[in-house]
């Protein structure tokens, strides 16, 4: 990335007393499309809104194509916004809404025209100039926004929870439309959510934040398969903890058990917890060859193509999470209370620091 | 690396509406220090001052403390306020409540009759409870030998004049409730009266606080009720009169405005504690409730409503009535001969002064609130002025018109003031009038911006439309009709007000509702009826046609509602 | 921008049509052939005597401000660094020795001053002020009422304090009325202070309320809301005018009174004019419409008085000394408020 549309440096916002940010920095290249994702409170809404020059940060900068936008008012910034709750002008037809920053441009009403329906055709729904937002649906207003966001053709598009409001169905719809207008226009996209679903289905790259603090940036597979940072892990999709001490040069132990792992960026007897993804733990029969932790099922869920196995080990008692396909052996799950051996391959282990 | 500089200590770049915003809260600045925080604080500030305008520090306030008719006046103000304020959050509640929870018929007509006394000025109310209540009264003996003037009588009064404000407070929060939170109530079969206490009650309970501390600060800063009615029982407000007006003791009617202030201010405190607290009661998603049929119900919402109904057109009834009959109680003729007023400076120029000014008042106030309550609401920057102007709009409520009046006349004719050009102007009574309401007015404009999206600024910025565009494209028309529900708020407020405007009036410029006390002044207790029905007339055709002419309005602005209930 | 210019636009023209109507009212003014006048007159009684000034002077075009002696005095009290009137014509001379106190008024020799007793103008020469005419107070006693409660019209003042008119009776505060002043500054001129405030303290027990206003007792007393209401004579023949069941009494001992005052505020923009007026005021033609209104005048005209003013009224009058009035009058009102003003129940 040489040259950087949007450059994030070391911003912190405070509100009296509380951090909402905490010197967060980050960069976003042309045409991508980024989605900040954390829990609720972790500030991501708030960074969303500095680059939109809703709120002022307190310190640090924002570049957008190369200028110091940071303490332009939004009127001075190239963006486009949709929010969660549509904010779409109530009194106002959907050709209304779209053209709303079109007219202020200063273009011919048939230019105007045009637009508005080339734009109401992107997000699907020509025909509809004339309607109010009270006669759409949730989904349809959340498009008219879309929509009216795009008309100016703005450089980046910020997206604030905008499919948090409507049903699960509308949702999945509405992600694969948004990506699909976004590539096709390829406008830079910013979108806040905490659905990490969405963010994994619709980014190019995820910036996880928690607290005020970015997390790890990268790329849907990365921030899975190699989360930095323990929160990181337990956020995105399910992850096992383990509490174990570093044995070697290649393992680790967990009470009397040693598990293979990389550890070499560790020195010997360091307290980690290792993470392991519930689908990366196979369950095997006590007594088969290679080498396993006994363990016994307390529980079994059926997840639909799969079973997610509650196990506690043997030694020591620590809890697991383990999901099997269920057609996998041909044979079925375990039941609750069978006693059985748990194989962790060891590319698929995570180190983290435990304690202090 | 990207070449941009290093983050540099940059002052925050403000655009055009940036700077719109700062001027006008700038403006209103001046506004408020020139209608308002200067003439209220010459008036308190000679409260420290004897009369020859010297500094005596707290002397007048040590003996006026030392009079024994303080204590019980601070308890005759209160006793008259709490027991209005009770009276009427009950009765103005179930008004409320049947209007917007229930499916009687004739609500409109119901809906309209609250606002009735409204358009009376309140020497009429007063003449009209004397006949019916007073000592000749035609239901005298419901008084079981008590005397209407004293502490019922102001009760009454304040009851009668507080009530369709009461009402409008209350709908206005009843009609903000979630209809989900009662089909849950009744998916689970909860009792009316359950859902009532556990849903109703919580829903509305800041509605019920802020119209009891209004109608209380009411009550205990008027003194037009008390002064015709409350006979030898002294309040407060009636101490100012006396010290002003029957002494000219300005220092001692600034003590005792002072010490009216305290209570006053202190409960617009707790309202504004309270109702700070109220965030997020009605979330987006909300469905406005609307009421099923319920016909026990009904009828005994529509007997509320035909009784209080009776009673209201009782009094204005009975106020026609005591300007048609020759005299009172001896002589019950009909004659028309009140209606000549044939006294000095009485006349239809009066009543045209009376139009001229509730018109200027109503459109000004309309615009100087809308535009102050949206600055408090909707601009990013400038917060902490924000909330200085916020704050300095609440405090007209807690100000007694007389004491605003006579800040003003202290104000416009000290020698200095470049402002002396307007003492006797229209213009000047517009302004005194338009700040003794502004509390209410800013507070319903303040209410309607808070049900728009709070994200309607950010968006029109990032699609680089001006802040004024989004005003009148978006916002305006949104609020129309908050906006011109605070239009004829004004105007019937302006038509009967009297208190600020009787030291402001000019040669020219006198008022219909100051000819009403001056008729009665005379003598003419009759003309001054007559006179006060004069302005019920003009009252009730401007109340009409600001009917027709909201409905055209709001035909043409809130299609949008109409069509998102039709689909 | 189509919309909100012509939004804006419009507003503005209607914010200046406003404007414009607000200063075209413009007041206080000076004029050449105009002069302002604060008159504390009962408003028909300012018709009356306001058409008999534009006959006499029909180049003169006076501008009546009226309203009441407290309200008129409050804006005098506020307007004086920036005198707005040219002249006071009506206020009480309670009052307006206040007013002279504190050097708000500018002397002047009207033309016919001789004709004036020394009573009716003010210790200065030329006098800031001169008397117009008077009026006393008066019992307004509702016969029909009386009838019905079996009360006897009062002969002398103790007899109001007689247990028989317990809460029948009304009178002016006189922290409120300067009405009510007059009527207790009377009786302490008439009996002393000890046996004024003995006979006050029993009247006390039988007012029913006391009202804000000088002439609100007689109408109370005229509409039957209470028998007996201590008031003005000229209300009460006024409202016996109308038809009301009243006699106008006045105890024995006699009767306290007021008189009402002309003169010249000191900042009066046109002197010429207002000195025209004050001629005006001691003028034959003057005291003639005086008379027929009020019941006694500076000098003796020959007019018909109102049939319904009691005969006795004038040899009644007590000698009043005016600067006593003013003098005393908040010491006395204090002492009344101490007395009576707190308790504040209204009796049944």
């Amino acid at each position: 990335m040489d040259q950087p549309y949007i450059e994030v440096r070391g911003v912190s916002k405070r509100f009296g007393t509380f951090s909402a940010l905490k010197e967060v920095s980050f960069r976003i290249a042309r045409g991508e499309f980024v989605c900040f994702l954390g829990p609720s409170g972790c500030g991501k809404t708030t960074l969303l809104r500095c680059i939109a020059g809703l709120e002022l940060q307190s310190e640090g900068s924002i570049i957008q194509g190369g200028v110091d936008i940071s303490w332009l008012p939004p009127s001075q910034r190239d963006f486009g916004i949709v929010f969660q709750s549509y904010a779409l002008f109530p009194n106002l037809s959907v050709a209304e809404n779209v053209g709303f920053g079109l007219v202020n441009a200063g273009e011919k009403a048939a230019a105007i025209r045009a637009r508005v329906t080339e734009l109401l055709e992107l997000v699907g729904l020509g025909g509809q100039e004339d309607k109010y937002p009270a006669q759409l649906s949730g989904g349809q207003q959340q498009r008219v926004a879309l929509a009216r966001a795009l008309a100016p053709s703005p450089g980046l598009l910020l997206l604030d929870e905008p499919l948090s409001a409507l049903d699960a169905k509308v949702r999945a719809r509405l992600r694969r439309e948004i990506r699909e207008v976004q590539t096709r226009l390829g406008v830079t996209t910013i979108m806040v959510t905490h659905d990490q679903e969405e963010a994994q289905t619709m980014a190019d790259r995820i910036v996880v934040m928690n607290e005020g603090r970015v997390e790890q940036v990268g790329t849907p597979a990365q921030v899975y398969d190699e989360p930095s940072t323990p929160f990181v892990a337990d956020f995105i999709g399910v992850m096992n903890f383990l509490e174990a001490r570093v044995d070697g040069p290649d393992s680790v132990r967990v009470g009397a058990n040693a598990i293979a792992a990389d550890t070499r960026a560790w020195t010997r007897g360091a307290q980690v917890n290792c993470a392991v993804r519930p689908e990366d733990i196979s369950v095997i029969e006590r007594g088969s060859p290679g080498e396993g932790l006994p363990a016994t099922v307390t529980e079994a869920e059926s997840l639909g193509a799969f079973v997610r196995l509650y196990l506690r080990l043997d030694d020591g008692g620590a809890e697991l999470r383990a999901d099997v396909q269920k057609t996998a052996a041909g044979r079925p799950h375990p039941p609750a209370g069978q006693a059985v051996a748990v194989h962790i391959p060891p590319g698929r282990v995570r180190l983290y620091p435990r304690g202090g | 690396m990207s070449a941009v500089a290093l983050p540099a200590l940059r002052r925050v770049v403000r655009d055009r509406d940036d700077w719109l915003v700062l001027g006008l809260i700038l403006a209103f600045g001046v506004f408020f220090l020139v209608a308002l925080v200067l003439p209220v604080g010459i008036m308190l500030s000679r409260s420290l001052q004897d009369t020859a305008g010297n500094f005596v520090g707290l002397a007048n306030y040590r003996t006026y403390f030392a009079t024994p008719a303080l204590l019980q006046s601070i308890a005759n103000s209160f006793f008259v306020a709490a027991l209005s304020t009770l009276i009427v959050v009950v009765l103005a509640f179930i008004y409320a409540y049947a209007l917007t929870r229930s499916h009687m018929p004739f609500r409109t007509f119901f809906k309209v009759i609250a606002f009735v006394p409204l358009l009376m000025p309140g020497l009429l109310k007063a003449i009209a409870l004397v006949y019916w209540f007073g000592n000749q009264g035609v239901l005298k003996s419901a008084l079981f030998g008590a005397s209407i003037y004293g502490p019922i009588g102001i009760v009454s009064a304040s009851v009668l004049w507080t009530f369709p404000h009461a009402v409008m407070i209350l709908s206005t929060a009843l009609l903000m409730s979630d209809a989900r939170l009662y089909e849950s109530a009744e998916a689970l079969k909860t009792s009316r009266l359950r859902t009532f206490r556990l849903v109703t009650l919580p829903a509305v309970r800041y509605g019920l606080i802020s119209t009891a501390i209004f109608v209380f600060i009411q009550v205990l800063t008027d003194f037009g009720i008390p002064k015709v009615i409350g006979g030898g029982y002294n309040v407060l407000a009636t101490d100012i009169y006396k010290e002003v007006v029957g002494q000219q003791n300005f220092a001692m009617g600034a003590v005792v405005s002072v010490v009216l202030l305290i209570p006053a201010v202190a409960a617009f405190i707790i309202d504004r504690i309270v109702t700070g607290r109220q965030v997020a009661q009605l979330s987006a998603r909300a469905v406005p409730y609307a009421p099923k049929p319920s016909p026990a119900f009904d009828r005994a919402m529509l007997i509320y409503c035909s009784v209080i109904t009776v009673l209201t057109l009782a009094v204005i009834g009975m106020a026609q009535f005591a300007a048609v009959v020759k005299f009172w109680p001896y002589n019950l003729q009909f004659t028309l001969a009140h209606y000549s007023f044939d006294v000095e400076g009485v006349g239809w120029d009066n009543f045209g002064n009376s139009l001229i000014l509730a018109f200027s008042v109503a459109t000004l106030g309309c615009v100087l609130s809308f535009v102050s309550a949206y600055l408090v609401e909707k601009p990013r920057h400038d917060q902490k002025a924000r909330q200085v102007l916020h704050m300095v709009a609440l405090i007209p409520m807690a100000i007694p018109g007389l004491v605003l009046g006579l800040g003003y006349l202290l104000f416009v004719n000290s020698p200095s003031n470049p402002l002396g050009f307007l003492y006797g102007t229209l213009a000047l009574l517009a302004l005194s009038t338009v700040s003794h309401y502004y509390t209410v007015i800013h507070l319903t404009a303040i209410t309607a911006l808070k049900q728009m999206d709070r994200e309607f600024e950010s968006v029109a910025a990032s699609l680089k439309v001006s802040l004024v565009k989004s005003f009148f494209r978006v916002t305006v028309p949104v609020c129309a009709p908050a906006i011109l529900d605070i239009w004829i708020y004004l105007f019937l407020n302006s038509m009967t007000t009297v208190s600020a405007a009787i030291f402001l009036y000019g040669i020219h410029t006198k008022l219909a509702s100051i000819a009403v006390i001056h008729l009665d002044e005379a003598g003419r207790l009759a003309s001054a009826a007559a006179m006060g029905m004069l302005i019920v007339y003009a009252c009730v055709v401007v109340r009409l046609v600001h009917v027709f002419v909201s409905s055209r309005v709001l035909l043409r602005t809130q299609r949008w509602r109409a069509t998102a209930s039709a689909s | 921008m189509n919309l909100p210019q012509l939004q804006s636009g419009r507003t503005l023209r209607f914010a200046r049509a406003v404007l414009l109507a607000g200063f075209a009212a413009l007041s206080f003014a000076a004029k050449a052939g105009e002069i302002t006048v604060y008159a504390a007159v009962e408003a028909d009684n300012l018709k009356f005597f306001g058409d008999a000034f534009t006959k006499a002077h029909p180049g003169i075009k006076v501008n009546w401000v009226r309203d009441s002696t407290g309200i008129i005095h409050a804006r005098l009290l506020a307007e004086k660094d920036n005198p707005r009137a040219d002249a006071i014509f009506g206020m009480s001379v309670t009052n307006t020795i206040a007013l002279e106190g504190m050097g708000l008024l500018q002397p002047y020799e009207p033309k016919g001053l001789d004709k004036i007793g020394a009573l009716y103008r003010s210790k200065t020469n030329p006098p800031n002020w001169t008397g117009l005419y008077g009026w006393g107070s008066v019992v307004c006693f509702n016969t029909i009422e009386a009838k019905k409660s079996n009360l006897q019209k009062p002969v002398v003042w103790a007899d109001l304090g007689e247990p028989a008119y317990k809460g029948k009776i009304t009178m002016p505060n006189p922290a409120s009325s300067g009405t009510g002043y007059l009527m207790v500054s009377g009786w302490i001129q008439m009996f002393g202070e000890e046996k004024a405030w003995a006979f006050m303290d029993k009247l006390h027990q039988n007012i029913a309320a006391y009202s804000h206003s000088g002439s609100k007792p007689c109408e109370q007393a005229a509409a039957g809301e209470y028998v007996v209401g201590l008031s003005l004579p000229l209300r009460g023949a006024r409202l016996k005018e109308q038809g009301a069941p009243l006699d106008l009494v006045i105890p024995k001992e006699g009767t306290g009174w007021e008189m009402q005052v002309a003169g010249i505020l000191k900042g009066a923009k046109n002197i010429a004019d207002a000195r025209t007026f004050m001629d005006w005021t001691v003028s034959q033609s003057a005291m003639e419409a005086y008379g027929r209104r009020a019941e006694v005048t500076a000098y003796a005209v020959n007019v018909p008085r109102s049939e319904h003013l009691p005969a006795d009224l004038v040899p009644k009058m007590i000698k009043n000394d005016f600067d006593w009035a003013a003098k005393n009058q908040s010491r006395v009102i204090a002492e009344w408020r101490k007395r009576y003003d707190a308790k504040t129940e209204p009796k049944k």
